[in-house]
Formats: structure tokens, C-alpha cells, sequence
């Protein structure tokens, strides 16, 4: 009995065994051999540098919503939380105790304190039942030690007219309190004053621009409101800055009269004494535009030092105190692009960072109370293209020896992060611009110089004869042979130092510089199947990268401090264009960034080659500035006798000029082919243009000065009332379509609607009765015509869309069911092709079959995209990322708009899965295994040489990329291919083929003897 | 020397092959006793038996059509799946008969003799080509004839694009 079941337990796992779908999966020791990810925080908007002992961090809040705490030494994040977008997770403050680390987000509506050396969470209290208000007012924050005791730390917030007062030690909220009169208030100041003989008093100051100040005091131990007053002061403005210092001081600039305003707030008496002015002549400054700072921020200066910074302009500041009702000047120092204070041994240190004359060096300079430290003057050499700086931020710790020891982290215009020690070495560096990349592109290789030759070798000249041909030849092939032993004793070198690290940098979580460009070139060459290629990204502050697609490492990086992005639409682009690739040899490539100029409303182009990012115009280091803005520029699939794709520019009068300007003659050639068209985000206005020659007389002579004009060719009006366009999706123009058409059960064919003019236009908004909708367009714009349209109703963004071949697939969330659905729209031609050999919206086959079909699916998105192959034979996979971090593949099948509700026969034949309504997502769909990432902004994928094979690229505050097969990898042998034991059969029945044969001949001679 | 010369003689003596020797001087062997060159008819009285000639043409001819039910037998055995026996059967279906018209001539010579000749020609040629329709309908009906328009969509070229277009959002 047990024998018998013991054996139908074998026969049912080997049926069930059997039966298993094969897994696409990663084995253990692929992780990271072909993905990397990098986490990053984002821009720097604040930071705090842990104090010496074990405690090496430096603590940081950012404009992408995110707190970090960063390793001091390696810079690698050592934890991160990301908050929401939006104002709900705004970073207000960051304070740090030494002991704890407290946060206030949401413009105060959340108080939270966290472990400084792990990141956990300690306590969370929030200041309001409510959620937050659309715009809120920035919250004031102060920190404060109730009865003057280091023991009882409180943090102090004000929130929509309230003010909390919290326990830092263990989160507790103390009191709440309403501020009486707080509606005209524009913000407000926090002050506590500990010297009374009673509980304490926490003075709430509420700034009333025109008016002046309300005052009023609360018990700090228990919120009861001791009394209020007024100081009238009418020459407040709205952007009046103030500051409030101990002593009971408030300090404002008043720009107009340039003087400095002090009032001392009565704590006791009902009656307020006003506000006196110090004009600043008197101090023999120069001043231009100039505001007050506090030293320290969301806590009142220790001791009793009533001393605050002057910032007089751009490049210099004062370092004053108050004396009595006058100012007395500390330090005054002229040329400052950021300072810091930080406590050392209960004093103020002031650090200062400038830059010299050739600004090839920055200056950081410490000084304390009597003077500057001459010890800690550091001058540095920051990296090349890191801009100026923006932010310091300094420590100052005893060293081994008892000497004062410092360390300065410093922010640069590019976003950049260095940390400085003492000596002026740079420990490390942060590109945190990478977190607001814009626009991602992958560019092949260029392949190695030998080859290069070789392809030289039929020759450009026509001169050549045979002898030189063959001459040239053969030395290239000695060459070739040359670099390959050298290869080949570089990776027997390799592997005898083990494993191959190609920049000395092991897994890092952030970009790290490449080491030396000597190899650099060598390692730069194309590989067999082009799965190596250099990430160019471009970000927010006008730094462009070149990463390496191995590892991430930053292969260059070149910065434009003068451009800005552009805003199309609500959201922040970057066009980035590849106008010419790698395989024109010898014209070098080029890649075009067309972005806002940050000093006019006109753009700038810039051009550079994208394999060692140096312009490709190097006397424009920073780009062209466009004669006239633009409204649209597109690169058009047209190229020119160089081999470079024409960029067409289309300004704000319409007028159109080529870039580069040499393309002239081949656009004019195919002027009747190009057609352009724009889509207004907020009057929902599409328009077609054509081109037209400009008369004569308009003319000019000059690069980027226009050639054409653009006449309008159609106009559509989208409902615009309440609603606005948030997507304009076309295909990718160099997308390659390898089947036209379908295969049905009976063998027939549906043809594909592969209208390559075909646009997606979304639009969200609102209805008549304030119900949400999405409507989806699907336009040719050659023509204008309204190819299909839907509309969604009670649904809402943000949507997700992808557009390729005759299908587009988008994401959203359905308000009415509470829940994700994604759609999939595929457009057929029918079961006969209007035009076999080509495809003319001017001339267009009846209006395709629309077939649909919507889903329901688990998660948020982050991005959507699809995977790309060479020659397009390989299925598509769509990738989507998930709120939750994930990456999933979904083959394009399961999302077909023919799968039925009940298969037939010839359905089963077609292939069609059976319609189900919930899109299952299987664990072995992540492509990311735990490599979660989070903030992404979009995901990039390209083909690489292999078939099977797409490189993808999710970026944004985390980049991860890794290599997605979609068929497996069908044009590549397995990994664990026996070469050994195919090898040996092979040989051995070669062997014995000859052996049987000779055999074979003396038997038959035996027989003959016979 | 006259050793030596018998040391040859006992060794020719016993046997010898003469390498020298070309084929057209090859001496006939005397036949054994009861051989005789001539093929023997069985009975000489049939030998202008011409039904029986008929009947012997007949049955070449009608080879190829007796196969026939058993081809059928076969493909309704084998089914529709592709796989490698039903593969080879279709193989040998469409094979055999094609090898069979291709030795048209040789079968005809054969045929030569039989008063009937022309038809028995017309039907050998038939059945032939009704093998290798059967053949044909069994390979269409497994798919493997490029008959439907699906079987060459792979070849076709990508569409031409006429027109160039670009634009979005405005800046």
C-alpha cells in the first residue's frame, strides 16, 4: 500500500514537473552581470553633517521629495526615504539633535523623527486630522528646550492657523493651539523665550504685508495663550525677509530704505515697542540687494549670541551682531558664492567658499569669531564641468592630534555633490543631476581603429590600385593580429588577477567618474553583438552624460550652465536627438539638444559627439542661441550627403529653418514630403503644416535663418474646456516592423494598419458634472483626420501610454471601480492591403478595424514602455513600472484585443489566449528581481546587435538597467552549452570514421584474398 | 641455374596470377557439364499467350492505383499532426509516384507488347498523378502547402513611407 502510494506521489510530481511552464528566470550568479542600478536622492536642498565619533553620515532633504542618509566616506546611500510627490511630502525642515533626525514634510501637516543610523522611523505625528490643503503656506519650525533643559527637546510647527508643539524624544504631541487672527497672515516666525522665571514663552510673529507684525505668546509648557499684540510696521513687503535671533529680537531687511529693522518682543508687557532702523551706510557696506540669514536654521542661535548674516549681494557677505540697538560687524567678507555655520565647541565657525580668478579653483575658507582659521584655507580643483557653487556645508571636529579638523560638503550649479576634506582632497563626488534626467539615448560604439581601417580599405579615394589595396590589406591585418595578441595577453593577465572590473570601482550605488582616459579608448570599441553602448542622458540643470552601459560609470559628462529645459505641456523635456550614429565612418557621430536658453525665451542647440561628448562645433562650447523661439523642432528621417539626419525648426512666426543648415538643399528636395504639426496643451488646438519656399525677398543670409515657410494645412480643435492635452504620442521613427500583418485560424491574414503618421493625443480633464475623463485621439497628421477616437469616462491620470506598430497600450486609474485598468487599442487594415509597397496619408485605405480591450491590473504605474529589437522579428514584451518598484514584462499577447470571451477552434489555432479580465502578473515577470526602483521617470529601452535582445533603461532618482529577451535567447547558444561534449562526440566519430573506413578497405581486401 | 629454374617451375605448378594479363584476353572458361546459355521458357506452348501478356500489362499499370487505398488507410492514420513518421509518409507518398513517372519510359517499353498499350500508358499515367494529388490534398490538409496568402507574409517588404512628419507639444 505504501509502496504503491509513494509511487503515484513520484508519477504525480513528475506529471506536474512536466507540465510546468518553462521559466524565464535568473539564475543566482547572473544577478548583476548584466543589470546595475544606482540609487540617487535628487538636488540638494539641505544637509546636515553628522559630528565625528562612529556617526559618519551626512544627512540630506531634497527637492525629489527624498531624505537620505549618505556614507561620509564612501558616499554611497546608506538609506533613503522617498516621500509623495506633490506638497504632501515636501521636506520643510530637517533638525538633527545628535541624537535624532526629525523631519517636518507636508508644509507641517507631518512631524516625523527617524534613527539617523539606520533610517528607521521612530515616530510620526501629525499635526492635523486633515489633509493637506492644495497650497498651503510654508510652515515655520523652530526647535527649543522646554525649562532650558538639553533633556527636553521640542519642536515647535505652525500648520493652516495652528501651532504644535511636539516631544522630540518620543513624538508626543504637547499642545495645539489655533492662532487667533491668523487670515491675512502670510507667514509666520517662531521664537521662545527661556529667561522669564516661568514655563517658557513660545512667540508666534505672523507677518501681515502693509500692516506689520501680530504677536502672540503662548506658554510653552502648556499652549495657554498669554496675550497679544501688534507692532505696526508698514513697510513690510511680501517678500520681506526676517529672521528672528534669542534675546527676543526680530531682525528684517527693509530693501527699500535699505536699513536694517530690529524689535525687541516684549514677553510680559502688553505695550510693544516699535521697530528701530539702522541704516546700513552707516556700516560703510555695499549693498545692492540684500537680505538677513539666520546662522543656524529652525532653531534659535546658541548662548546669546544675536548675531546673523548679512547677505549684501551675489558675492559677499557680512557676519554681524547686535549690540544693544546697534549692529557691530564680526567678519565682512567680500567674495563669497556660499557660506555655512556650524557650532564648534559651543562657537560659531563660518565657512566661505569662493572662487578665484581663472575660476579653475575654488577657495574654502573657515572663520571663527576672532578671525579666519588659517589651518583650514583650502584651495581645490573641482571636476571640469561642475559649475559654480551654490551651497557649503561644513563640520569642524577635533582631530587626532587636538587640532581643528573640517570637512565641507559642497554643491555646485550642475547638482553636483563633492565632499572635501581637510587638505583639499575630494573623498568623493555625487552627480545627483543624474536624478533629474530628462532624455535618454543609446549610441553604439564606434568599432575599433583597425577595423575602421578595414572598412577603409575599398578605399574613398578612386585612385587606388590593386597593389596599394592589397598593400593596405595586409598591414591592417598584421595590425589586427597585433592588437588581438595584445587582447588576448591582457585577458590572461585579467584572469590571473581574477575577475574583471573595468573601472577599479565595485558595485556603487551612484555614478562614480572614470579613472583615466588612457584605456579608454581601447575599451570603447564596438562588441560582436553591440550589447555594450554608452547611455547618454540628459538632465534638468544642462549637464549631459555619457554612461557606460557595463557598470553606469560616468564615461563623460559635459555641462551647459546656460540652458534650461523646456516646459511642454506641464512636464520639463529635453529633446535629445541622435542626428548621425556611429556606422558612417569616418564622419564622426553627433547627437543635438535643443533646449531653453536660461537668460532669454530663445533656445539653444547644441551638438556634440556622443562618444567622447565634445562638441562637435568647438567654437560654440555651449551651443547656439537660436535667432527666433521656437515652437517645435523635429529631427526628420531624411539624411544628408553626410549621412546626418535634418533637424527641422519650426519658430514662433512660423517660419522654418534646417539645422544643420548644409541639409538645405535635400530638405527643399523633399519639401512636398514633410509635414509638420504642433498641439497646444491648454486651448487643445492641433495643427498641420506644409512647407513652402520663402519669396525672395524674405530671405536671409545666415545659419538658422529661415528657408521656409510653414503653411497650415488642417486644424483640429479638441474640446478644451476643462480639459487639456497631456500626452502627443508618435512611433518611433526608427522602429522596425518585421511583420505586416496577422495570421488568422484559417490561415487568412489581417493586415496591419501601419500608418507610420499615426499620433496618440490624449487629453484628461473634467466633464459638465465635474467627472473625470480621458479621452484618446488617435490622429494622422499628415492629413488632420481623425483616425479613432474614445473616451473614458469617471477615469482619471496620470496616463500611461505606449504607441508602436498598430497598437497602443495605456494605463490609468478607473475612479468609478477603484482600481488600475490598462486598454490595448490595435488598428487592422482588413484582410487586403489598399497598397502593398507603400503607405501615403494623403492617400489612405478605409478606416481601419479598431479592435479593444481593457483589463484590470493591480498596480499604479511609473512608466510604460516596449521593448525594441533590431529587426523587429523578436515578440514584443511591454515593460511597465510599478509604484511598488517592479519592473514587469508582459508579453504583447496578453495584452491582444482578440483574445475571445469563449474560444473557438480556430481561435485556439490563431493562438489567442482566452479573454479573463484580471491581468495576472507572474513573479517571473520582473525583470528587476529585488532590484526595486523607485521615482523612475521614464524607462528608455534600444536594440542591441543580437536579435533577441533590448537593452532597457529605467531612469530617474533610481537607474537601473539590465537586458530584456522577450523570446529567450533563441540566436544565442546556451550558457551551459557542452562545447566539451559536443566537441568530443564530434571528433570521436571522426575518428572513427576514418578508423571503420580503413577498417572497412582491409577487410574488403581480406575478402578479395579470400 | 637449372635449381633455380625448377625452384620457378614447382612454384608455378601451384598456382599463379598473371597480372599482365588484360580482359580482352581473357580465355572463356569451359562451361560444367548441363550449363547452357539460353534462358529457358518455361513452357514454350504460353509463349504466344497474348491475354496472359495483357493481363501481365494489366497489372503494371494498375500498381500505382492499388496503392492507393492503402495510402488512403494511411493518411487517415496518421493524422494531421506534423511530426517525422507522418512527414515521411507524405515524403514517400509524393516521392513514389514521381520516381514512377519519371522511369515513364522504361514502364512504357514494357508496356509496349500489350495490345491495350495506350490505355494501359493513359492509366499507369493517371493513377500516377492521382498518387500524387492524394499526396498533395494530404500535405494541404497537414498546411504544408504555401497556398494561403499567410504563407508569404514573411516576404513581404515593409510599406513605403510617403510622407514625413514630426511635431508635439509646443515648446
Amino acid at each position: 500500500m505504501a509502496a504503491s502510494s509513494s509511487i503515484t506521489t513520484v508519477t504525480l510530481v513528475a506529471l506536474f514537473l512536466a507540465h510546468f511552464p518553462s521559466f524565464e528566470a535568473l539564475y543566482e550568479d547572473q544577478v548583476g552581470k548584466f543589470d546595475w542600478r544606482q540609487q540617487y536622492v535628487g538636488n540638494i536642498k539641505q544637509c546636515i553633517i553628522e559630528h565625528g565619533g562612529t556617526r559618519r553620515h551626512i544627512f540630506v532633504s531634497t527637492d525629489a521629495n527624498v531624505l537620505a542618509g549618505i556614507h561620509a566616506k564612501t558616499g554611497n546611500v546608506a538609506w533613503r526615504h522617498i516621500f509623495r510627490q506633490g506638497d504632501i511630502g515636501v521636506i520643510n525642515a530637517l533638525i538633527y539633535t545628535g541624537q535624532e533626525l526629525v523631519t517636518v514634510t507636508g508644509n507641517g501637516f507631518a512631524v516625523r523623527m527617524w534613527d539617523p543610523s539606520s533610517g528607521v522611523l521612530q515616530w510620526e505625528t501629525l499635526t492635523s486630522q486633515t489633509t493637506p490643503m492644495e497650497k498651503s503656506q510654508t510652515p515655520a519650525v523652530l526647535k527649543f528646550n522646554e525649562e532650558n533643559s538639553a533633556k527636553k527637546p521640542r519642536i515647535a510647527v505652525t500648520y493652516a492657523g495652528h501651532v504644535s508643539v511636539v516631544n522630540i524624544k518620543n513624538g508626543e504631541e504637547l499642545w495645539k493651539d489655533a492662532i487667533p487672527n491668523s487670515d491675512s497672515v502670510q507667514d509666520f516666525l517662531l521664537q521662545v523665550s527661556t529667561d522669564e522665571d516661568d514655563d517658557g514663552v513660545l512667540v508666534v510673529i505672523g507677518r501681515v504685508p502693509g500692516i506689520g507684525f501680530r504677536v502672540v505668546r503662548f506658554n510653552a509648557k502648556d499652549g495657554s495663550v498669554l496675550g497679544q499684540t501688534q507692532i505696526p510696521s508698514p513697510w513690510v513687503q511680501e517678500d520681506t525677509k526676517c529672521i528672528t535671533l534669542s534675546g527676543d529680537k526680530i531682525v528684517c531687511a527693509d530693501t527699500q530704505s535699505k536699513s536694517i529693522r530690529i524689535a525687541t518682543v516684549k514677553p510680559k508687557q502688553q505695550t510693544q515697542s516699535g521697530f528701530i532702523s539702522v541704516p546700513l551706510i552707516k556700516l560703510q557696506l555695499q549693498i545692492q540687494d540684500f537680505r538677513v540669514e539666520p546662522l543656524e536654521k529652525f532653531s534659535m542661535d546658541a548662548g546669546d549670541h544675536q548675531s546673523f548674516v548679512l547677505r549684501l549681494n551675489e558675492e559677499s557677505i557680512a557676519w554681524v551682531k547686535l549690540d544693544g540697538d546697534d549692529i557691530r560687524i564680526i567678519q565682512n567678507i567680500p567674495s563669497v558664492l556660499a557660506h555655512s555655520f556650524d557650532l564648534y565647541k559651543e562657537q560659531y565657525m563660518l565657512t566661505t567658499a569662493s572662487e578665484d580668478q581663472s575660476k579653475r579653483f575654488i577657495l574654502l575658507q573657515s572663520f571663527s569669531k576672532d578671525g579666519e582659521v588659517a589651518s583650514l584655507k583650502n584651495r581645490i580643483q573641482l571636476p571640469t564641468q561642475s559649475g559654480s557653487i551654490i551651497m557649503v556645508s561644513a563640520s569642524h571636529m577635533d582631530k587626532k592630534d587636538k587640532s581643528i579638523g573640517s570637512r565641507v560638503l559642497v554643491k555646485t550649479s550642475d547638482e553636483g555633490l563633492h565632499l572635501i576634506q581637510q587638505g583639499g582632497q575630494i573623498t568623493w563626488s555625487r552627480e545627483e543631476s543624474l536624478a533629474s534626467a530628462l532624455s535618454v539615448e543609446m549610441v553604439d560604439l564606434p568599432v575599433s581603429e583597425t577595423e575602421a581601417q578595414f572598412e577603409d580599405e575599398f578605399g574613398t579615394k578612386k585612385g587606388d590600385n590593386i597593389f596599394s589595396m592589397f598593400a593596405r590589406r595586409i598591414s591592417t591585418q598584421m595590425s589586427q593580429l597585433q592588437s588581438y595578441f595584445v587582447h588576448l595577453k591582457k585577458k590572461i593577465e585579467s584572469f590571473q588577477h581574477g575577475g574583471v572590473v573595468h573601472h577599479g570601482v565595485d558595485q556603487l550605488t551612484y555614478a562614480v567618474q572614470y579613472e583615466s582616459d588612457e584605456t579608454m579608448g581601447e575599451y570603447l570599441t564596438r562588441d560582436e553583438f553591440s550589447l555594450h553602448k554608452i547611455i547618454i542622458v540628459a538632465t534638468k540643470p544642462g549637464k549631459v552624460f555619457g554612461l557606460d552601459s557595463e557598470d553606469g560609470a560616468i564615461l563623460w559628462s559635459y555641462f551647459l550652465p546656460n540652458v534650461a529645459p523646456i516646459e511642454r505641456g506641464g512636464k520639463l523635456t529635453l529633446p535629445l536627438m541622435i542626428q548621425r550614429t556611429t556606422a558612417h565612418f569616418p564622419n564622426p557621430p553627433q547627437c543635438t539638444i535643443i533646449a531653453k536658453s536660461k537668460d532669454s525665451d530663445k533656445n539653444v542647440i547644441f551638438s556634440f559627439n556622443p562618444i567622447n561628448g565634445k562638441p562637435s562645433l568647438p567654437e560654440y562650447p555651449v551651443g547656439q542661441v537660436l535667432p527666433n523661439p521656437l515652437r517645435q523642432a523635429t529631427m526628420q528621417n531624411i539624411v544628408d550627403l553626410e549621412f546626418m539626419k535634418v533637424i527641422v525648426l519650426l519658430d514662433k512666426d512660423n517660419k522654418v529653418s534646417v539645422y544643420p543648415s548644409t541639409a538645405e538643399s535635400i530638405v527643399a528636395k523633399n519639401m512636398d514630403k514633410i509635414y509638420l504639426f504642433t498641439a497646444d496643451s491648454t486651448s487643445g488646438a492641433l495643427n498641420g503644416y506644409r512647407l513652402l519656399p520663402l519669396e525672395e525677398n524674405e530671405l536671409l543670409k545666415g545659419e538658422f535663418h529661415p528657408i521656409f515657410s510653414a503653411e497650415e494645412v488642417w486644424h483640429v480643435q479638441l474640446p478644451s474646456l476643462l480639459q487639456r492635452i497631456t500626452h502627443v504620442v508618435s512611433k518611433r521613427p526608427t522602429e522596425e516592423v518585421h511583420s505586416q500583418g496577422r495570421v488568422l485560424g484559417d490561415r487568412t491574414v489581417l493586415y496591419k494598419y501601419l500608418n507610420p503618421n499615426l499620433v496618440v493625443v490624449i487629453s484628461e480633464g473634467e466633464d459638465a458634472t465635474a467627472k473625470s475623463h480621458v479621452t484618446v485621439y488617435l490622429i494622422d497628421v499628415v492629413t488632420g483626420n481623425i483616425v479613432f477616437q474614445t473616451d473614458h469616462k469617471r477615469v482619471e491620470g496620470p496616463v500611461h501610454v505606449v504607441h508602436s506598430e498598430n497598437w497602443v497600450v495605456y494605463h490609468f486609474w478607473n475612479n468609478r471601480f477603484r482600481r488600475n485598468e490598462v486598454t490595448v487599442l490595435e488598428l487592422f487594415e482588413g484582410k487586403s492591403q489598399k497598397n502593398s509597397t507603400a503607405f501615403s496619408s494623403l492617400d489612405p485605405p478605409s478606416a481601419p478595424l479598431v479592435e479593444r480591450q481593457s483589463y484590470v491590473f493591480s498596480e499604479a504605474l511609473q512608466a510604460i514602455t516596449t521593448t525594441q529589437t533590431e529587426k523587429g522579428i523578436t515578440s514584443k514584451h511591454v515593460l511597465m513600472v510599478l509604484q511598488s518598484g517592479g519592473i514587469v514584462s508582459l508579453p504583447k499577447r496578453i495584452l491582444d484585443p482578440r483574445r475571445p470571451l469563449v474560444p473557438t477552434q480556430q481561435h485556439k489555432e490563431e493562438g489567442l489566449i482566452p479573454y479573463t479580465p484580471e491581468l495576472v502578473v507572474p513573479q517571473t515577470a520582473y525583470i528587476n528581481y529585488n532590484q526595486s526602483v523607485f521615482g523612475v521617470r521614464s524607462i528608455h529601452t534600444s536594440p542591441a546587435g543580437l536579435e533577441s535582445t533590448c537593452l532597457v533603461l529605467a531612469y530617474g532618482l533610481d537607474f537601473y538597467f539590465t537586458r530584456a529577451t522577450p523570446s529567450n535567447l533563441f540566436d544565442v547558444l546556451k550558457e551551459d552549452f557542452d562545447y566539451l561534449l559536443i566537441g568530443t562526440v564530434l571528433i570521436g566519430l571522426l575518428v572513427a570514421a576514418i578508423v571503420t573506413r580503413r577498417l572497412a578497405s582491409m577487410k574488403a581486401l581480406r575478402q578479395a584474398w579470400q | 641455374m637449372a635449381t633455380s629454374v625448377n625452384v620457378v617451375k614447382n612454384r608455378r605448378s601451384k598456382w599463379v596470377i598473371d597480372l599482365t594479363r588484360s580482359k580482352q584476353e581473357r580465355v572463356d572458361v569451359v562451361s560444367p557439364v548441363g550449363y547452357t546459355d539460353r534462358t529457358l521458357s518455361e513452357a514454350a506452348s504460353q509463349e504466344k499467350d497474348s491475354t496472359l501478356v495483357t493481363k501481365k500489362c494489366w497489372d503494371i499499370a494498375l500498381a500505382p492505383l492499388k496503392q492507393l487505398p492503402m495510402n488512403l488507410f494511411l493518411m487517415y492514420m496518421a493524422g494531421n499532426t506534423i511530426s517525422i513518421f507522418p512527414i515521411m509518409m507524405v515524403g514517400m507518398m509524393v516521392w513514389r509516384p514521381i520516381q514512377a513517372l519519371m522511369s515513364l519510359k522504361a514502364t512504357f517499353r514494357l508496356l509496349e507488347g500489350s495490345p491495350q498499350s495506350y490505355i494501359q500508358m493513359f492509366v499507369f499515367f493517371v493513377s500516377n498523378l492521382l498518387g500524387i494529388s492524394l499526396a498533395l490534398y494530404k500535405c494541404s490538409s497537414m498546411g504544408l502547402l504555401p497556398i494561403y496568402s499567410s504563407d508569404w507574409l514573411s516576404f513581404l517588404e515593409p510599406q513605403e513611407r510617403m510622407e514625413f512628419s514630426g511635431g508635439g507639444l509646443t515648446f
